[in-house]
Order: structure tokens, then sequence, then C-alpha cells
């Protein structure tokens, strides 16, 4: 990586751990970054309640995944068993954040996993997380903390999956709005000289298409070698999915708050699409 | 008895006429080997060539250096050209059994394209089948299969979340499963909250968990059979794919091997087999150090993850022109049957089909094969895979571990060739017969003997026979050429090596031998021709190189440390003649012999014999002069006599019979008492009757002696003795025929004993009167009296021993 723009400010990242294969991938990004950036890496393990109270329940049973048998689950043995996740995500956090020679604390919290995140990541500029947890097998989209975490967290949030590589193509969304122009800062900040950059010009018309695209070149300047504009004349997450499957991006970069794609819209498309995602929130 | 004429020196020597030859050197003969003097030999070849039938095999026999190799490979290459070219061969993988690679055999020069045109499959395949799956078609069906599970599962769970949601109840997911728990709000109710609710509100939440709970564990006892219909969906898409994207490569080869029914079927198992087992066509290239390094791996085959679709051509006839005539010189297992290596990989040896080596039998397979007996011997199993190979009519490739048993790791069987090959066996004559004896499958496989004579008659067709070998070592060695005269002392040469002045040898690799020899002196010498003196010279540089030990023997003899007397008369004491064999040279010496007599019962003492000296042959002769003397002298009386005979000097032991003569002349001296002329040398083995009998090594033993007469200087008296049946045995040196000639030296021919030991001492032997009794003077009288007197003296010692010992008698 070239390494971040002077605009661009990120201090300590925090990393939700689960030791699920999308947050491996979370945390290895999150260090990637965090050596850069000359960053603290804030590792978070969070001991579920739900899970607790579930166990103290007189009648809780659990499901076996691979096996489907049940049995009684009772505090001890869940207790166990969160401490055995914990030292997992410990150690798994510990071997990662050598390997990179970052300064690094680990945090072990219990409360409910959403809110636990989000509070921990208050004291961070970029959040890192799975784009799901350990949650039942067969979710579609984003996982319950990874949907609150864009919508509700301060920092930016980097949403990770398995086989995810910081070195891989970056597709920034670009409508000419100061947040998107943050975005695409952002994502230039990430590249390095020989990665590819791919940028979605949402544009209704030719006039402002060469209009987006002047800013852009002028923006990306030759901190970058390979470049390729694509026009996007369309503001539905559908199409916008669909185009981003064409390009087969490494990393989405996007901002929250850009002017001609709503929010909701931004949303539905974060937890379509099946690529992990930086989304810059405005505050960054 | 008259005695013989010395030997003219025409006797000696039967020259070569160079003006014979019609050619002024061997640069106008056209360098073929005109085989002459074998004609049992070849004809025996003509009919095992010919004979088609199992068995009719050929082992030609003769002693080494005959040229049977050279005559076989050119009766074989001429009769082998205007043969069939026979079929290529090549291994294929098995797909109905690993275990046992197929051979397929297809016309001549074909068998390269098929290789070629497999290679160009697995190419094509390469890009055709990523390219069919890296479609988007083919994407998106694939991910909508995926999706259909994920989808099918994610709906079964979040209608179950739903349904579990509107009885505020919560699907959870533990550290290793899932659970069912109450809650309020988002989160689960606390224990001490949910023991303060009525018993009935209890009751519900579990019951509504507990069937929740069923319903969960349905869903997931479905899963695993919703994933293998996916993967069978998966399976057939990929398959459907796979078929569709390479059909018309297949389709194509299938078109040019339409006609060849087995290789038809084995690209039919490939194309099933690709098809089946797509995925390995999208993998990378192993890029291991064993795999880069792997020794003598061309582009193709550095990457065996296709050895599957490849060809192994074990034979390429393509260059081929009539029947293959292959000599093996090293007739082991592996390079007579083939051979099935292996490589090391990871610490293991690995094989497949395509490191099957082709063994000289699939190399002459159509044609005729020729080894060397003697080393098809030494070499272990070699022989009895031979004899299986011939006997079965096909090649089947073992391995010596496997035989051995020493490898029990599963290697492969490949499937047998058959076999069309005329073997050739070359040995020696003794190999055959021991062969013959003891090994009861020989006479069965190898009917057909050519018995290669190491002599062949001398005249003039043999002679020009020899002219035209001559000449082929010329031109195959690139040597110079030969004039006339030249050619006619390598002739002389070839007679004086066969022992016999009317034969001449066919050891072919001495007559190769001088004329390489020859043609180094005549290069030294500055000659565009190799003439008669260069041939001279190699001949006595030869005999000079090898002539350290006679000259030792010689330079002992002048010395006196060796006692050959070879200008006195001597009683009971002749010079005879013995042959040294060291190598591949041999020579004369002259031995001393000597007699001594003594009252005695008649009987002769070999020395030699008493101290185990004396080989069983010698002592046949030396017990054949009593058989002489009995017959002789002890019609009349008995022989009371006991003589002695020596080898004087010997120390290294006697055998053979060819001193018996002069064994015998000394003993008539002894007991005559007559001298003998030590001039003289003798030569030649004695019958009962006193006839004088051929020996060999003549020319050796006459050179040997005239030698040290030389060296002492010639008196014009000295000379040999020899049985008169060995004068066509003579083809003495120059300088001997010289002597002879001028009279310095004499060869005289000795049919019986009584004519030598005239010669020898110059008194008659004496012939047999009518009364019985020999002329007084004569040998035969003198020795009769001798024996008279040695008779009457032995009976007085007897009677004065029994008058002295009255009570013994």
């Amino acid at each position: 990586m070239t390494g971040l723009s002077k605009s661009v400010t990120i201090k300590r990242i925090a990393v939700a751990i689960d030791c699920s294969p999308h947050s491996r991938a979370s945390l290895s990004a999150a260090a990637e970054i965090a050596e850069i950036l000359q960053a603290e890496l804030l590792g978070i393990f969070v001991e579920d309640i739900n899970l607790i109270r579930m166990a103290e329940l007189p009648f809780s049973q659990e499901i076996h995944l691979h096996t489907a048998r049940s049995e009684p689950l009772d505090s001890p043995k869940l207790e166990r068993m969160l401490k055995q996740q914990a030292n997992e995500a410990y150690e798994l956090f510990m071997q990662t954040a050598k390997r990179f020679g970052i300064p690094h604390t680990f945090r072990k919290l219990r409360g409910l996993v959403p809110a636990e995140v989000l509070a921990a990541a208050v004291e961070a500029d970029l959040l890192a997380m799975g784009r799901s947890g350990k949650t039942p097998v067969c979710r579609r989209g984003l996982g319950s903390t990874a949907r609150k975490a864009i919508r509700e967290a301060k920092a930016s949030i980097l949403l990770a999956r398995s086989g995810f590589r910081p070195s891989s193509p970056l597709l920034v969304i670009y409508d000419g709005s100061p947040a998107a122009k943050h975005a695409l800062e952002t994502a230039l900040g990430l590249a390095r000289g020989e990665t590819m950059l791919h940028v979605f010009l949402v544009a209704d018309n030719v006039q402002k298409n060469a209009m987006l695209r002047e800013e852009a070149e002028m923006i990306i300047g030759g901190r970058i070698f390979e470049k390729e504009f694509h026009i996007i004349p369309w503001t539905d997450s559908g199409m916008i999915a669909r185009c981003i499957h064409m390009t087969e991006p490494g990393l989405l970069v996007l901002s929250d708050s850009m002017e001609v794609i709503s929010s909701d819209i931004l949303y539905r498309l974060i937890d379509t699409t099946d690529y992990p995602v930086l989304l810059v929130k405005r505050s960054l | 008895m008259p005695t013989p004429a010395p030997l003219s020196h025409e006797d000696l020597y039967t020259h070569c006429n160079p003006d014979s030859f019609s050619f002024a050197s061997t640069q106008d003969l056209d360098g073929r080997i005109k085989v002459s003097g074998q004609e049992r030999a070849r004809e025996a070849i003509r009919f095992g060539v010919g004979m088609k039938h199992n068995g009719f095999n050929i082992f030609a026999l003769g002693p080494a250096g005959t040229g049977k190799q050279t005559t076989l490979e050119q009766y074989l290459r001429d009769t082998a050209s205007g043969e069939a070219v026979p079929e290529d061969w090549c291994y294929v993988y098995n797909f109905e059994n690993m275990r046992q690679p197929r051979a397929i055999s297809m016309p001549a020069g074909k068998a390269c394209a098929f290789r070629h045109n497999m290679e160009s499959l697995i190419e094509g395949l390469l890009t055709v089948i990523p390219g069919a799956f890296s479609s988007e078609e083919y994407q998106e069906q694939e991910k909508n299969i995926k999706e259909q599970l994920n989808e099918k599962q994610a709906s079964e769970i979040e209608t179950l979340e739903k349904k579990a949601a509107e009885k505020n109840i919560a699907l959870i997911r533990t550290p290793s499963g899932f659970a069912f728990a109450p809650v309020k709000k988002g989160e689960v109710i606390k224990a001490e909250e949910f023991m303060r609710l009525k018993p009935e509100e209890k009751e519900i939440i579990e019951h509504e968990i507990s069937s929740l709970k069923e319903s969960m564990q349905s869903i997931m006892m479905q899963i695993p059979k919703w994933q293998r219909e996916t993967q069978e969906k998966l399976k057939d898409l990929n398959q459907e794919v796979a078929a569709f994207a390479v059909k018309p490569l297949f389709t194509e080869l299938k078109t040019t091997y339409r006609d060849h029914k087995e290789i038809a079927h084995y690209i039919e198992e490939v194309e099933k087999d690709v098809v089946e087992h797509f995925d390995q066509f999208f993998e990378k290239e192993p890029t291991s150090p064993q795999m880069l390094f792997m020794p003598g791996q061309g582009k193709n085959t550095g990457n065996r993850r296709f050895n599957h679709y490849r060809v192994n051509v074990v034979i390429d006839n393509s260059k081929t022109e009539g029947a293959p005539v292959i000599y093996e010189d090293k007739p082991s297992i592996q390079n007579l049957v083939g051979d099935i290596e292996h490589q090391a990989q990871m610490g293991t040896l690995v094989t497949d089909f395509t490191l099957i080596k082709p063994g000289a039998l699939h190399r002459s397979n159509g044609g005729y094969l020729l080894l060397d007996a003697r080393r098809l011997l030494l070499e272990p199993l070699a022989y009895e895979a031979l004899k299986k190979a011939i006997r079965t009519r096909q090649i089947r490739i073992e391995s010596l571990a496997q035989l051995y048993g020493m490898a029990s790791t599963v290697s492969l069987d490949p499937q047998p060739v058959p076999l069309q090959t005329k073997i050739i066996l070359l040995g020696e004559r003794r190999l055959y017969y021991l062969l013959s004896a003891h090994d009861p499958d020989f006479n069965e496989l190898f009917k057909v003997a050519a018995d290669f004579d190491d002599e062949m008659e001398r005249n003039q067709d043999s002679h020009l026979s020899y002219a035209g070998f001559i000449s082929s070592i010329v031109n195959n060695e690139k040597l110079k050429h030969l004039d006339r005269h030249a050619v006619a002392r390598i002739i002389e040469y070839g007679s004086r090596l066969s022992g016999d002045s009317g034969k001449l040898s066919t050891h072919i690799q001495s007559i190769t031998d001088l004329v390489n020899e020859s043609n180094y002196y005549a290069t030294e010498n500055n000659h565009d021709l190799i003439t008669r003196e260069d041939v001279q010279q190699a001949i006595d540089a030869r005999r000079y190189r090898a002539g350290r030990i006679p000259g030792k023997i010689q330079e002992a003899i002048l010395e006196k440390t060796i006692l050959i007397d070879t200008e006195s008369e001597k009683v009971g004491q002749i010079n005879g003649l013995s042959v040294y064999m060291l190598g591949n040279q041999s020579f004369g010496k002259p031995s001393r012999i000597t007699t001594r007599i003594k009252m005695g019962k008649g009987e002769v003492i070999d020395i030699e014999r008493e101290v185990e000296m004396g080989g069983p042959i010698h002592s046949k002769g030396v017990m054949i002069l009593s058989g002489f003397l009995g017959g002789r002298f002890g019609e009349e009386q008995p022989l009371s006599l006991s003589a002695t005979l020596v080898f004087e000097q010997s120390y290294g032991g006697v055998e053979g019979d060819s001193a018996s003569s002069a064994e015998l002349y000394a003993l008539l001296s002894a007991i005559s008492e007559k001298p003998i002329r030590q001039c003289y040398a003798v030569t030649g083995s004695v019958n009962q009757y006193g006839e004088i009998q051929a020996i060999g090594g003549v020319n050796e033993k006459i050179e040997g002696f005239f030698d040290l007469c030389i060296e002492r200087g010639l008196t014009g008296k000295q000379g040999v003795l020899i049985p008169a049946s060995n004068v066509k045995n003579l083809m003495l040196r120059n300088d001997v025929v010289e002597a002879v000639k001028e009279r310095r030296f004499f060869i005289y021919p000795v049919t019986h004993i009584d004519e030598g030991i005239e010669i020898l001492t110059g008194i008659p032997a004496g012939e047999k009167l009518e009364d019985g009794s020999y002329p007084d003077n004569s040998i035969n009288g003198l020795a009769v009296q001798k024996l008279e007197l040695l008779a009457e003296k032995q009976k007085k010692q007897s009677e004065n021993t029994n008058n002295n010992n009255p009570e013994e008698s």
C-alpha cells in the first residue's frame, strides 16, 4: 500500500473475533492495514449474555450441529466452552498481531454481542468484522451484528469474508459527493501501485459522466497505474449489484453518505452482494 | 630301412602367388565378405532362417573370433532387407485394470503419430475444459444449484425462526450447535424471571421449545440428503458441460482411427474418463522439485498428471527398412524382455505405464535377434526369460526384483506382446554341447545348429574370399588398402595360423588385428598402400612383443643354466621339442630328455609320472614305449632291464605324447650304448609298432630349435626330425626356409623309429633276420646283446642269491 492520504486518519482498529472463518479474514485484513498505518489493533471477544442466560434456564437443550442430537446445556458446561472459545480467539489475535508487529490490546467482554461490539468500536476509527458470525449455518446476507454495525456505528466498517486479500482489485462507487470523494481517497490509500481500481461513475448523462470522470482522474492523479471507469446510469441495488458481480472486485469501498444513492439502497446492496466491503463513514 | 632325405625348402612353406589375383589392391574389390569354407554353417543358417515354425531357432557354434557374428549379420541383413517392416507397438493406460497396461499394435510409423495426436488432445482439453467451466452460463447454473441448497436450508430455518419469534422464542448459536430460548425485547429472559412465571406459562414455553427443537432436528436431519442431491445435480451438470466441451476433439480423433478397432475403443475410454475426471484439467501444474528435476523428461513428460491419456511408444519402426536385425551386446533380462522403471517421489518409488522400456525382443520383433550365449548365461535369469519368451511366443515384462521376490510392492503387469523373432545364439562348441546335454528345453527351442569351422580349405576361391574379407576390414575400419603382395602375405599368415599349409584359418579376429597392425606400420613407413613388408613388420613386431619369455629361456640355454647340447654325441640323451602356450602366443623350446638303464624287470619308469608332474597322455606315451620294447626284444627272452626316463630341468610338468619318439630314441641309445648326435632335435609320437605319428605345433617346435642353433651358430649339421605326416603342416619362417635352402639346417620327415635312429646315431636300426636275430652292428643287434648280457647277469645274481639263502628258496 502507498499509505492513506492525510485526510484519512486511522489510529485504532477494532476487530471483532468469534473464530468464524469470516472473522479470521477480517482480523488478517485489519492487522495488515494497522501495520501500514502504524495503528493500534484492538481485539474484541464478546461472551454472549443470551447464551449464558439460556444455559441458566432449567430446560435448555443444545442441538448438535453435525449429529442433530440434543442434550442438556448447563451453565458450567457453557462457561467452559466460552472460556475455550475466548482462549482460541486470544491466541489467534496474539499470533496475528505479533506476526505484523503492531501494538495491540485484547479485550474480553460479556453482554449482548452487537451492543458490546459497537460500544468497543466507539474508541476505534475502524471496526473490522466478518460479514456473518457463528450464526445459524445457512444465514444469507449479513449477520445481525454486522447489520447493526453498518447502521449504527460511528466508525468506518470493514466487512471481510474468508478468502479476502487487501491487494485484490478495488471498486469505488463515485457520484461526485464529498462522501464519495472521501471513499475514493480511502480506496487510493489502500491501493498498491499495481492494484486494479474500478470506479463506477453514477451518471445518467454524458456531461455528468465526463465531469465525474474528470474529478475522479484528478483525485487519483498518478497514484495508481491500472484503473477502469464504468458508467452506471442506475441507482437501484439490484442493477448495481449485477455490475459489481461483472467486475469481480476484491473489496468494495463505499461511502454511507452519497448523494445519489440512499443509505437504504446502500445497506441493501451491502446485504445482497457477497463481496468484502469497506464502508467509509462520514466521521472518518 | 632307408633313411628319408631331408626336406627341400619348397616343402617348408606354401606361398600364395600374388600374380594369381586379378586385382592390384583391395581398393579394386567391393568390400563385401564372400564367405567361403563355411558351407555347412551357411546351409544351416539358410535352413534356420527359412523355417518359420516354433523352435527352429539357431545356435551358431564355433571358436571365438571365427566371424560367426559377421557372417550371420551380413546374411541376415541381406535376407531381412526384402522382408516386411514389422508393426509399431505402444503401451496405453488400461482403464479397466490399471495394473495391466494395454499393448496396442499398429502399422509401422503410425505409433508416433498416435502419440502426437494424444498429446495434442491433452493440450486441447487443457484449453477447452477450463474454458467451458469458466463461462458465465456454467457459473450461473452452478451458482443456482448451490443457491438452491442454501435457500432451501435458509428458508427452512428462517421459517422455523419466524415461527419461534412469533412465540417470543429465539434460535441461538451455541459453541457447538443450536438452542432455543424464550426472549423478551431481544434478550433471553433471565432464569429468575422465568421462575417467576406461572407454571402454565412455563409449561407452554417448554412445550413450544421442545416442539421447535424437534422441528430443528428434523431440518438438520435432512441437510445431508439435500447436500447429496445438490452434489448429484452439480455432477450431472459438470459432466454434461464437460461432455459437450470435449466432444469435437474426440470426434476428430475417432474419425482418424475409425478403422483401428483397438485404438477406437481406447479413445472411447479416454473420452469417458476425461468427462468423469474433468476437474483435473483445472489444476495448476505441480512445481515440486521432484517433478522439476526428473531426468530425461521433455516438455510433455514433465507434467505427469495426464499420463493416463499419453501413449508410450515402445517400438517405432517409422525409419526401419525391412525386418530388424538386432545384436544385443548385454543380454540382461531387462535388456531382453524390457523393464518397468521407477521414479523416486517423496521418498517412494512410483511407476506407471509410461516408464515401460522395451527390450531387444521388442526391438527385434518380426525380425532377428543375435545374442552371445556365454553373456546370456552369465546374466541372472536372462536365459530362462528368453526361453520362456520363445516357448510362450510372447514378451512378458517381469522385473528382476519381482522374479526374485524382493519387491512385494504393487507394480505393473503389462500385457504381453506376441513374439515373432528368430533368435540366434552365438557361442563356443563346448557351450552348445553342454546346453544340449544338460538343458532339456534347449534342443526343443534351438533346433538348428550352425557349426562354424575354424579353418577352411586353401585354394584359389578361398584366397579370393580372404582378399574380399580383408577389403571389408579396410572399408569398415577406414584403413589403408593392401596391395596384392600384402594380401598374399596375410593369406600365408592365415595358413600358418591354421597350422596347415593346405588350410586357412577362419579366425577373423586375428586377421583383423593383423590388418590393423599392418596399417599402423604402413602409416609409419609413409606407404600409400599396405605392402608385404608392412605385414611382415607387423608379424615380426608381434613376435617381438610376445618374445620376453622365449627370450629368457633362450638366454638361460645360451648361458648353460638350462643344459641343451647342440654339438656333441651322447648315449641315452636327446633333444626333445615342446610347445608353450602363453595367452594367444605359442613358441617352441628344446628340452633335454635322458634315460638310464639298469637291471630290472622290463619296466620303463617315467620319472615325471612318479612325481606327478606328467600328464596322462605323456604317461600313456611312455607306457607305449614298454610295449614297443617288449614287442621288439622280449619275444625270445625276458627284458631284464629297468629304464628311467626324464625331462631334465622341467619344473612345470609335462603333458602330451609328442616326445614319445624322442624318448624311444634315447632308450634305444641307452640300451645299445650308441650315442645320439645332439645336433638334432626330435618331435613326434610313436605307437607300439614304432611308427611315427603326427603331432601339433610342428612349426613352433622347429623354429624354437632353429632359434637356438642360430644363436650358437649354424654348423651345417643341425636339424629336426619330424613325423612325415606333419609335412603338410609346415609353414615355417622365412629364415628357417632360407637356412634349409642353403643346406645349413635340415628337416627330416620320419615315418618309423628305425629311420630316425639311423639318422640320429649314424648306425642302421637293423632289420630282423630270418632266425629272429638282428645284425650284430645294428642298433637292434647291439640292444639285443645288451639285453642278453643283462639277463645273464640277472640270472647269475639270482642263482647267487638262492645259494646264499637256501632256506628262503
